[in-house]
Order: C-alpha cells, then structure tokens, then sequence
C-alpha cells in the first residue's frame, strides 16, 4: 500500500520533471503544447468522472487537431517565433479549439446514444423472457412460480398478471442517462 | 386347467340362471323340470335328471348344494377326469338361484348311477353281503379308486353305504358315491369317522388323509357284512365313547363274532392308531390272499384310574380333553389347582405326561391372564392329552385341515364371533403348536402345512386391504367363491373369473358401486400368482381416497388381465378410463396432460386395461415429468433474474460507462489516425 502511494506521489514530479525538460530542451513545442492543450487541462480539471473519460475524450480529440501544427513546426523551423506565431494564430487556435469541443461534444452525446440503443436491445430481449415465462406459466401452471408469488388455486395473480402485461409494449424502459 | 374348467362353468351358470327360469348349466346340461330324484338325494342337497343338449339319451343328474353347503371345487377337475376309477364322477357345476333360496346354490352336474345305492339312506337294516362278494365287488373297486385318488393326493371321506352305488348291468361292482357336493366328511357320520374325525364338527374335519377312508371304508365293510348298522341306538357322543373305551373294533362288534374271514381286514381297517391302521399296501395283499396278519387292537389314551371332571368321571386321555376343550373357562380352573396333576401322578403313574403337561403350564403365555391357565393353556394340555385330536380352542374345534373349510362356513354363516376366534387361533400360535407338540418326526411330516400356518400368521399381522382373515379364508379354502359385495351375487370361483364377472356388471349398471373392498382384495391376493405387494401398498396408503384405490386397482387389474386374460374388457376400462382421466392432472406438464388425456380416451375403446395401467401409472412418465417440471422452474427462475438486472438502475449506469469508453476510444483514434495521416502527408 504504501510503495502503491509512493507511486501515486512520483507520478505528477514526473510529469513536472518531464516538462520542465520539456520547457528547456524544446521550448517552441513546449509553448504551442502548452497552448493548444489548453482545454485538454481544463477539461482535466473540471473531470469528475471515475476513470476521467472527460479528459480522455477531450485530449484525443485536442491532440488530433494540434497535431498538424505541431508538425508543421518540426518540419520547418523549430523556434520560438514560428510557435508563437501559430498560437497567435485565430485559424490556428480555433481548429486546435474546435477539435477539442468535438472531444467534449463526443463525451457528451455518445453515452446517450449507447444507453438508447442498449435500453431498446433490453426491451426486446425483456419482451422475449416475459414470453418465455408466460411460456412456462401456460404449460406448468403456478407450480413453477417461486415459493411467494404462488397465489391460491384457480385465482389470477395480479402481480404476475401486472408483469405480463408490462412485458409488452408498457415494458419499462432504462432511461438514458 | 382345473380352474379354466371352474370359471367357465361358473360364469355361464350365473348368466343362465339370472336370466330364466330354466336352469342350465355349462351352456349344455339343463335341468329337466319337475323330475326329482329324492333316491339321490344327498343331505339338503336335491337331486334332479339333467339333460345334455349334445347329447340327449346320456343318463345324468343334477345335484343341487344348498348355499350354506361349501362344495370341493378344488377336486372338481380331477375327479372329472379320473376315467378309471369307480367313483360317481362329476361332470361340471355352475351357481345358479333357485326360488326361495337365498344366495347361490352349486349345482353338480353328475353321471346317473346305473343301480341304487347299497343302502337306502336312513335304513339300518340290509341283506347281508358275503365276504367274497364284498371283496370282489366292494373292497376291490374301492382299493382301486383310492388308489387312484391317492396318486393325485386326494381323500374322498364320504365312504358309507348309502354313498356307495352298485354298477355293472349285473350289479358286479360298486362306485363310491359323490365327495364334491359338501365339504370332507360333512355328511359322515360319527360311526364311519375314526375317534378324531367323530369329536370334530363335520364342517370342520378336513380332507383328512387316506387312513380316514379306511376307516370308512372298514365300518362300510362290517355293515355290509352284518346287515346292519352298529351302535345305531347309541348318540354320537355314546359312539365316541364307545370307541375309544373298547376300542373301534370291539366297540362296532357289540360283542358278536366278526364274520368269517373278515376279522383280520376289520381289525387292520377300524385300529384306532392311524399308523397301524391298513392301508392300500395291506389292502392290495389281503385281497390278493397273501396277508392274514391281525392288527393289535390298541385302546387309545385309555387309564385305569377315572379323573372326575364336571361331574363326571373320565379314564381316557382323549375324552378327558374332549371335555376340556367344550369350556375353556372350567378347563382353567381345572389346570389351575393341583388335581390334574395329582390324578396323573398318583391315580395313573404317567409322571411323563403330568411333567409335560406342567411344562406348559409354567410357561406364562397368557399375559392377559396374569399367570394364570388361559385359553391357549388349555388347547395346548388337550392336544398334549390328544395329540391326534382336533385342535380345541375357546369352544372351536376343528382339525388342522379343516381351519379353511370351519372359516369358510362361519363367513358363510356370518358368524364373526368365531371367525375371531380362528383368526385368533391362527394368529396366536395355536395352530401351530399342534404340530409343534407332537414332536420332531411329526414336524417333518407335517412341513407343508406347518409353513402355511405361519403363512397365515404373517398374513394376519397385516390389517391392510388384501391381507387379515379373508385372505386366511381364501387361501386355506381354495375353492370358496369370492364374497364381495362389489360383484352384486355373481359367482366368482377362480381368478380368471373375477375381471369377466366386473365386465359383466359394469356392462349392465354401467358402473361399479365400489372397486374394492376386504373380500376382492384378499381374493386376488391370494389367487394371483405374480406378486401385487406393491399395487397392494398403494391400496392401503390410499386410505379412502377413491381415485388413489382406482389407480391401484387398476394396477392389479391390468395384472390379472396381463396374466389370465381376457384380452378385451371394453365396457370396465372404458369406466375406469372415465373415472381415472382426472389422475392426468398429476402431470404438471399442460401439453403432456393433453396428450396423456387424449391417449386415455383413446385407450378407454380398446379394452385393455394393461394399456390404459401403463399410461395412468407410469412411474417413469411421471419421473420425467417431475424432471421438466425442475427445469422450467429454473428457467423460469433465470428469466425472472435477467429481467430484474435489465431493469435495474446498475445495467442503465453501465450503458453510460459504455458510453463514455466508446466516446474516449473514438477519440484516442482519431488522435491516432491524425498523427499517422499528418506524418505520412
């Protein structure tokens, strides 16, 4: 426990280590990175979901459109006035921006979609055991059903019957998130 | 064989008889109206010409048994083919209803005798035969005859005068009369039985043994010879007395001289110690000249000394537990002071006999009675005062053969005081102890009959259904006719008999009031010869559920039709297939149900109950069942389960999980995809 803390510790030094190597060795990139990742750190930061998909989606999709640039100062002059004049670019600034909205916009519509899509593949395979058990119920009678939902010979029971009935078309659907 | 014969005649008699007036049996023998034969007539038993349809100048005569009488069905089919012997053979039976009796009556198909009987029955006076006439004509076909009879382990015991016809145009021989029509030596009387016999009921002494025709066999000759009937002024009790204070022989002389050349054959004839008596060996040799040895007389269980019970005096062992045995209740307060063994040892010096006789006694068997003599104490001391006598217990007498036939006639009697009585000393060991009392060798002899006894026991521990006194009854009586209610007066003799007569009834009501009772079910048990412990399990674990007794009875059923037929009972299974068709909701399954109810009412056209057992009480069908029925509940139980997760808030949390990777691995693509296009651009 206490080595797995002690790594949790080195990371961000690493981190810190790395860009200030960064910072030292290629200060032109180190500018633009620092620049054009900025919503990937505010994305970061504000990410309260477990596993940090915000940030995740927001990084891709900000490296994605940085990433012309980035090379586009390697390949031509690595210096300090080529990378400011890119971050001072508005075109520039706003695909590297734009990318990043996508990023954001992925993280946000994509669960939604997956949710619909899962929750009508749920529906249907409900309605599939719902015809299953009445199925069963048609063929074995209440003697199937467990122990506390048998209810006295010969009389309906309404909370099956209630089941049957939502395992139709009023079947509950999981609301999207 | 000999039941296929029974049956038969049985049932077509009971369908002839029900349906007219005219009385036919077997389908062929009519009894002709209005043509009585009192000469041969025998006991309340009236006789009647017969004619046979097929053949119609055959000379036959119809005997009909009154209800009460327990006719030997058993022997029937033997005596019917015993072609060579000089006997009055019967030629078939059925039951039939005659006006102004109640119940059934058998009536006894016979050959006509062709001459009357040696004497007339009630007469005591006759010419008399001469010895060589008597061999020739009398003792020759009656060796013959028991000889015969006594190949296929049978007895006759009604050998008297007035049962005996003369045959041959020239009167040159004799025929032993009926032995059918009653049960063994019913009819005889006390003169014509040995000592044992004579001091047992006639309904209950028994088939007997062959010794016991011997002895009929030598009074028949002595009166033959004589002209006349001995002792015929003394009453039966005087008779026994007689015989067993002079001994038989010298009783039956009355002091006269036998007739010449007889003395030796009556002497080995009428000894009054049945393993000296003569028998067919000593017969054949006497007849054949070569045997003139004299049989000692021997006065069984005579003493010198009298012992005074209830007023009277006794000096011999056989009276003395003839007497004990007539009221059990003095007889204890006999053996319970010290008289008895007084009388034993001083007035008669048998210290051996008093030493066994208190052997007994020291043995507390009676608990009931706290240590006193009880019931068994005296029957135990009267079979060790006469070990051949009959057994004598609470007033019941009888010999140990003759247990069925006494049962048979206190069922018949509705007596069930003393059917109580038997099935307590049947049950109690009483019985069995008089083979046990006499010893080793007796043992070994009576082996056979010794297992039945405690057969018997076994049986009656049981209460259920198809065990107790009736199944005692119809295995100790093996011809009595089942005594169901459920078959409404119809005769049934055998086992094959007894689904016909159902079909029958079923045809006519066109149901059964009841299907089992005590009677059928012991009936069957005891008849059938596969084994129906189990069907008879579910009977008794039934307990009055009637569709749970249909079902076991089926099962039974289905046995008997697999076993003996008939093929078809179409009118019985189609109402057991109507009264059973419920039992499919047994089956949890609703398209196996359907199925199986189909199949039953399928099944209820073709009269086959073994079919219609086979679908209702598959055990394998049902297992199968039970096993599906495990099996939706699982999936019933899965399905349930995967509903629940579907709807629950956790499976809606992982979509979005779901979600948010897709999302953040469409991007690290992307990302990925740009690098590599920007690189290679």
């Amino acid at each position: 426990m206490a080595k797995a803390k002690r790594r949790g510790a080195g990371k961000p030094l690493a981190i810190a280590i790395g860009a200030l190597v960064l910072l030292f060795a290629a200060l032109p990139t180190a500018t633009l990175l620092a620049i054009g990742m900025a919503p990937t750190l505010a994305a970061f930061i504000s990410d309260m979901t477990p596993g940090r998909y915000l940030a995740k989606c927001v990084a891709g999709m900000n490296f994605a459109g940085l990433s012309p640039f980035l090379y586009k100062l390697w390949f031509t002059s690595h210096d300090l006035t080529t990378a400011i004049a890119m971050v001072s670019d508005v075109f520039g600034l706003f695909v590297i921006y734009s990318a990043a909205g996508l990023g954001w916009l992925l993280y946000l519509g994509l669960p939604g979609a997956v949710a619909m899509f899962r929750s009508l593949n749920a529906r249907r395979r409900i309605h599939a055991l719902r015809e299953k058990q009445r199925d069963l119920i048609d063929e074995w009678g209440e003697c199937i059903l467990p122990a506390g939902e048998k209810k006295n010979e010969g009389a309906p029971d309404p909370a099956l019957q209630e089941k049957m009935a939502e395992g139709g078309a009023n079947a509950p659907v999981p609301a999207s998130p | 064989m000999a039941d296929d014969v029974q049956e038969r005649a049985s049932l077509e008699a009971g369908n002839a008889s029900e349906g007219s007036a005219e009385v036919v049996i077997g389908g062929r023998y009519r009894l002709v109206a209005g043509s009585p034969l009192p000469d041969l007539d025998l006991g309340d038993a009236k006789a009647y010409v017969a004619q046979d349809s097929r053949n119609e100048s055959e000379q036959l005569f119809m005997r009909i048994c009154p209800p009460t009488a327990l006719p030997r069905m058993g022997i029937f089919n033997n005596l019917r083919h015993m072609m060579e012997a000089s006997l009055l053979r019967p030629i078939e039976f059925g039951s039939i209803k005659r006006p102004g009796i109640a119940g059934n009556c058998t009536a006894i198909v016979f050959k006509r005798p062709e001459h009357g009987a040696l004497m007339p029955a009630g007469a005591n006076k006759i010419a008399a035969m001469q010895p060589d006439e008597i061999s020739r004509c009398v003792l020759g076909p009656a060796v013959l005859t028991l000889g015969y009879m006594s190949q296929r382990g049978l007895t006759h015991r009604s050998i008297r005068p007035d049962n005996m016809y003369w045959d041959g145009t020239l009167k040159t021989s004799v025929m032993l009369g009926d032995c059918v029509s009653f049960s063994p030596a019913a009819l005889q009387p006390v003169l014509y039985e040995s000592v044992e016999s004579a001091m047992t009921p006639p309904v209950a002494r028994g088939v007997g043994t062959i010794r016991d025709d011997f002895y009929a066999l030598g009074v028949t000759t002595l009166v033959l010879s004589s002209g006349s009937v001995p002792l015929s002024n003394l009453s039966p009790d005087d008779i026994i007395r007689a015989k067993l204070q002079r001994g038989s022989f010298s009783a039956l002389m009355e002091g006269e001289r036998p007739p010449f050349g007889l003395r030796e054959l009556l002497r080995g004839l009428l000894s009054d110690d049945s393993y000296n008596r003569w028998g067919l060996e000593q017969l054949e040799q006497w007849l054949g000249g070569g045997l003139r040895s004299s049989v000692q007389e021997v006065r069984t269980g005579a003493v010198e000394r009298a012992f005074t019970y209830n007023g009277k005096e006794y000096s011999n062992y056989r009276l003395l537990a003839d007497a004990l045995g007539r009221d059990d209740k003095k007889a204890a307060k006999v053996l319970a002071d010290s008289g008895l063994d007084k009388w034993l040892r001083r007035g008669v010096n048998d210290n051996a006999m008093a030493d066994r006789i208190q052997s007994v006694l020291d043995v507390s068997q009676d608990s009931k009675t706290s240590g006193k003599p009880g019931p068994r104490h005296v029957t135990q001391v009267c079979m060790l005062l006469d070990p051949f006598g009959p057994i004598r217990y609470k007033g019941f007498v009888a010999m140990p053969n003759g247990i069925g036939s006494a049962l048979a006639d206190a069922f018949n009697r509705g007596d069930t005081e003393r059917v109580q009585v038997i099935a307590e000393c049947l049950s109690s060991g009483v019985a069995l102890d008089w083979y046990v009392l006499k010893g080793g060798t007796e043992s070994i002899i009576y082996d056979k009959e010794i297992k039945q006894i405690k057969q018997m026991q076994q049986i009656l521990r049981h209460t259920a259904p198809g065990y107790g006194i009736e199944r005692c009854l119809y295995i100790l009586d093996p011809s009595f006719p089942c005594r169901s209610d459920i078959l409404s007066g119809i005769v049934v003799n055998g086992i094959r008999d007894l689904l016909p007569a159902l079909e029958k009834i079923v045809e006519r009501q066109g149901e059964l009031k009841g299907i089992a009772d005590r009677h059928i079910a012991a009936f069957i048990a005891s008849r059938i010869k596969s084994n129906i412990d189990k069907p008879l399990a579910a009977l008794e674990a039934a307990q009055g559920d009637a569709t749970a007794v249909k079902l076991a009875m089926l099962s039974i059923f289905a046995r008997m039709q697999s076993s003996s037929g008939p093929s078809e009972l179409p009118f019985l299974t189609a109402w057991m297939a109507r009264e059973l068709e419920t039992t499919v909701n047994r089956i949890n399954s609703k398209s196996l149900r359907e199925k199986m109810r189909k199949r039953v009412r399928a099944l209820a056209g073709t009269g086959s109950l073994v079919d219609l057992h086979s679908c209702l009480n598959s055990d394998k069908a049902l297992a199968q069942d039970e096993r599906s029925r495990k099996e939706a509940m699982r999936s019933f139980a899965d399905a349930a389960r995967e509903i629940a997760q579907l709807e629950s808030r956790e499976f809606q949390d992982s979509a979005q999980r779901l979600g948010w990777k897709i999302a953040s691995g469409i991007s690290t693509s992307i990302a990925f995809v740009t690098v590599c296009f920007v690189a290679l651009s």
